[in-house]
């Protein structure tokens, strides 16, 4: 990979880890801050790296980042969410609970375990097609659906408990 | 599965509704970044250049005899290693002024009045913070960026101007392309010349300037508003002038007209008699228009 490409590769896959490091860690700061040790290590290693293995590359990378760089505490998540900042048309109790069942939800996510919740969240909120995910986090589709289940059945057990 | 997943309490849903519910709304989800790609992008540079300039680690070996020295000494180079790092030079144009400097790498900037442009002392980066308006001169090379509280405009060897005021950018690109962020998006958006964009809060207006000009005649002294509502023309001209403006009257009001600034009266003139009002000049620095009897 040449320094023009490294550019593309930038592009492509800034938001992408950096939302990943975000569900890792809960901290939009330790994401911003780690992500540009993993495009370093890249851009270090770019000699080596084939441009249609770097995904699985920057993911990896960023795991381990994570991994030994961050003592994980207990994690809460505050994704910004657009379905309850619209306050025309809904009535207010709507509203309120849209927001209940955010707040619900993102504590549930946070309670998630790691390898599921990375498969939903790539999924819901990168967009990301079961076959894109295998190809990152190195796995088959099958274990990626397998993970997806696990994440479904999860969410449906903790969302019924009303805290 | 636990007891308490089994009771449901208030919800006449059975438990697939609550999944494909939480799939639904997770997708309105957004991780809330602090920073967009083209800034990360630019940090990075930065340590790319700061890794280049890095030499190699010394072997570590005994620890001198004379501890405290060699302490206070690093001590001492760490502050001056800081100031270094951080010290920056900034330029401000008051009121009723306007300005030009030329910046480390060649490029030029002239600053309108009431407007501030600030860069790092020692290490330049092509990279200002900047508000008020400025209409900027960047000579080719890698990026040069602009750093606003509403957004950063990134260009590559080119002519733009920038308002960056009271919560509002305004960016119109004369030569080359540019790319402007705003803080609040995830879109950049490239500018090409005879284009323009204004974002407040969250209107984002696209425009083409109207003529094939070179600069915008503010530099000239001349100031041309079209369609602009009143207020933003009296803040103009109290920036101009220097003066205060006191207001008695609607401000919805929008005028489309010009002043020059090298004579209060004539610019008073040409803002109040097609907006049919009156100008007293109270003294040196004040103004009093109200509607025309």
């Amino acid at each position: 990979m040449d320094s023009g490409s490294f550019k593309k590769v930038f592009d492509k896959y800034y938001d992408n880890i950096r939302n990943f490091l975000y569900y890792r860690s809960g901290s939009i700061e330790v994401a911003e801050d780690l992500i540009q040790d993993v495009f370093l290590k890249l851009w270090e290693n770019r000699e080596k790296i084939r441009e249609e293995s770097v995904g699985g590359y920057l993911y990896t990378i960023a795991a381990n980042l994570i991994k030994n760089h961050y003592r994980r505490n207990e994690i809460s998540y505050h994704f910004l969410n657009s379905l309850t900042q619209k306050h025309n048309t809904e009535s207010p109790e709507y509203l309120l609970e849209l927001q209940e069942f955010d707040r619900h939800l993102q504590q549930v996510l946070a309670k998630m375990p790691e390898k599921s919740r990375d498969v939903f969240l790539m999924n819901r909120i990168d967009g990301l097609t079961y076959a894109d995910i295998a190809g990152r986090l190195q796995l088959s589709v099958k274990a990626v659906e397998k993970r997806m289940h696990k994440a479904l059945s999860f969410l449906k057990e903790h969302l019924d408990i009303k805290i | 599965m636990s007891e308490q997943g089994k009771s449901r309490k208030n919800k006449e849903r059975p438990p697939e509704d609550l999944s494909s519910r939480a799939m639904e709304m997770a997708g309105h989800y957004r991780v809330p970044a602090q920073r967009s790609r083209e800034e990360a992008w630019a940090v990075l540079q930065e340590k790319i250049r700061d890794r280049k300039q890095e030499t190699h680690p010394v072997k570590s070996r005994r620890l001198p005899r004379r501890v405290f020295s060699v302490a206070a000494t690093l001590l001492l180079l760490v502050a001056a290693g800081t100031w270094l790092l951080f010290s920056t030079v900034t330029v401000t144009t008051p009121r009723g002024k306007q300005t030009s400097i030329t910046l480390p790498d060649g490029s030029r900037v002239t600053l309108n009045a009431d407007s501030r442009l600030t860069r790092k002392r020692f290490f330049f980066g092509r990279k200002v913070r900047f508000s008020g308006e400025g209409f900027f001169r960047i000579t080719k090379g890698a990026g040069f960026r602009v750093i606003t509280p509403e957004g950063t405009v990134t260009v590559l060897g080119t002519a733009f101007n920038v308002i960056s005021r009271e919560k509002t950018l305004d960016v119109a690109c004369y030569q080359g392309r540019v790319e402007v962020a705003p803080a609040k998006e995830k879109h950049p958006v490239i500018l090409k010349k005879g284009e323009g964009i204004k974002i407040a809060g969250d209107k984002v207006n696209n425009y083409n300037l109207k003529e094939e000009k070179e600069s915008p005649s503010w530099e000239q002294g001349l100031f041309r508003f079209r369609d602009t509502p009143l207020q933003e023309v009296l803040n103009e001209l109290e920036r101009q002038f220097d003066i205060r403006i006191e207001y008695e009257g609607t401000d919805e009001r929008h005028y489309t007209g010009s002043f020059r600034n090298d004579s209060l009266e004539k610019a008073l003139q040409m803002v109040c008699i097609p907006m049919d009002l009156e100008y007293i000049i109270r003294d040196e620095h004040t103004v009093i228009l109200k509607p025309a009897e």
